[in-house]
């Protein structure tokens, strides 16, 4: 019996350190909300309270039907932003005088605040759903240029020698040489613009929308009921980050398989 | 049908005002193993660029296989490159490294499959036609890199310094191997080297260059039958008589340890 007890492990060093951190992180965060609602009440609501109002809106019908409204201006704002800006910095990447005519417009691009593109966006298209896509791809669409445009510069110019020298044909040095150089770059891209794209969704709606998450944070703030300000918020981002963990993170185990 | 696979004549490469070659002129024979041997700087870099189709020379002419080379009609040349390092596609397989140069070759699909087989069993890799290069030692990688060459039935391969990156151990058994794997292919090679004794102990010529800009110092023919054995006192002898040889043209004022 003894024998047994000696060569098991201590409980302590089976436990991933990864999962402790996170574990101490977010007993953390729990005991600062605690605090804060304690000191203020009303305008920071309970954990418990909050936890009853996230089961009353995952119950109901009008969530859903605005979770799904959201879910959906998120996608097409994130499809066209890292289209357009994987486009735009492949563009510029390989052509430096291309570059030099974009990268004013780029800097200044990226130097705009969010909130200018929609509200020029709200004023110049009214609060139609047009206005949301064309402002969310416009504001997101240039950070992902900088991204895929940088990493196309820094590419290994050895393989592009590699490729002259054997003659690849454009479209296999574009597809088998330079494409997967910018998987790495693509995927940073396609997270940067997926986690502004839903931020910026939810302010647009909270501006210009009638409907769609961000304009029910809105309604429950401007009725003072806190609580389902924090629940849609905290369900919201908790479906967020599922997505970009399980899609996102599927797709980079997929596409980057041979490193390990 | 001409037994000269290269042939420069008069060549010359300039950067403007800089000149990097002045007035090559060589010949390198079907099957020959030629080794091209010169300082640091010399200008040997502007040369393969030239004669790999890459750059069009400033002047002079070049012929692959009887056909003129940098012409508008002239095609670009068939050849093997091994560089100094491997240059394989990390994301590709063995056998996906040499599909990639199969494409773009005249090997017909069909004999895609057997020509690799074949290829990479002379090069002792045949059981890594499916392993990702980052699990290959450099030995390893650098053999699927001559592979890739060989794959394409190239009408020379260059090879610019390919065994300068691996340990002692490894060049050595690489260099034996390559001396092999020619006379069982019959491939041409142009090998560009720093180290005169690699030079001797592969090559049945050595083109030395002068320092810059590049020319033509000396045609220099090996006097040794194959095969040879690295360690053999009359490569050590030949080397000295080459060092004795280059001191001038490559400024080295006397020093002998240019190996």
């Amino acid at each position: 019996m003894s024998r047994d007890i000696a060569m098991t492990p201590p409980l302590h060093l089976r436990v991933p350190p990864r999962l402790v951190a996170a574990l101490v992180a977010f007993i953390s965060m729990l005991a600062i909300w605690h605090v804060m609602s304690l000191n203020f009440r009303p305008w920071v609501p309970g954990i418990s309270s909050t936890l009853l109002a996230i089961e009353a809106q995952l119950g109901s019908a009008a969530f859903w039907s605005n979770f799904l409204l959201t879910l959906g201006r998120v996608l097409s704002a994130f499809v066209a932003a890292t289209l357009a800006g994987s486009a735009i910095g492949l563009f510029i990447g390989l052509n430096k005088r291309v570059e030099v005519f974009f990268q004013p417009l780029l800097a200044l691009a990226l130097a705009v605040p969010d909130p200018v593109y929609i509200i020029f966006a709200i004023l110049a298209l009214g609060t139609g759903e047009a206005a949301g896509f064309v402002a969310l791809t416009i504001a997101v669409a240039p950070f992902v240029a900088n991204i895929v445009r940088s990493n196309v510069q820094a590419r290994d110019h050895d393989l592009d020698q590699m490729a002259q020298i054997y003659h690849l044909p454009r479209h296999v040095r574009l597809w088998a040489v330079l494409a997967p150089q910018l998987v790495p770059a693509l995927l940073t891209a396609m997270r940067f613009s997926f986690a502004l794209s839903w931020k910026l969704v939810v302010v647009v709606e909270a501006i210009g929308q009638p409907d769609g998450i961000g304009a029910q944070i809105f309604n429950s703030f401007r009725l003072l009921r806190m609580r389902d300000v924090a629940a849609v918020a905290i369900i919201f981002i908790i479906a967020m980050q599922l997505m970009e963990r399980g899609v996102l993170g599927r797709l980079e185990k997929r596409l980057l398989h041979w490193r390990n | 049908m001409t037994d000269s696979v290269l042939r420069v004549e008069d060549l010359g490469v300039s950067y403007g005002a800089s000149e990097a070659v002045r007035k090559l002129d060589f010949d390198i024979k079907r099957g020959e193993f030629v080794a091209i041997l010169g300082p640091s700087g010399c200008g040997k870099s502007s040369m393969l660029n030239v004669i790999s189709g890459l750059n069009a020379p400033s002047r002079g002419r070049v012929w692959v296989e009887g056909a003129k080379l940098f012409t508008a009609a002239s095609k670009a040349p068939r050849l093997g490159y091994v560089f100094q390092s491997h240059r394989l596609l990390p994301w590709r397989t063995v056998r996906q490294n040499l599909e990639i140069a199969l494409a773009a070759s005249s090997v017909p699909k069909a004999e895609w499959e057997a020509k690799i087989d074949e290829i990479l069993g002379i090069l002792h890799i045949r059981q890594f036609k499916d392993a990702w290069p980052m699990r290959l030692s450099g030995g390893q990688r650098q053999r699927v890199s001559i592979a890739r060459a060989l794959v394409v039935d190239p009408s020379y391969i260059l090879m610019d310094e390919p065994l300068s990156t691996l340990d002692e151990v490894t060049a050595r058994s690489l260099r034996q191997e390559l001396t092999g794997i020619v006379q069982r292919t019959g491939v041409t090679v142009i090998f560009v080297t720093h180290s005169i004794r690699e030079a001797v102990f592969l090559a049945d010529r050595i083109l030395i260059l002068s320092r810059g800009p590049a020319r033509l110092h000396e045609d220099f023919t090996v006097p040794l039958s194959r095969p040879r054995n690295y360690d053999d006192p009359r490569i050590s002898e030949i080397e000295g008589q080459i060092i004795a040889g280059v001191q001038a043209p490559w400024g080295l004022g006397g020093q002998r340890d240019v190996a």
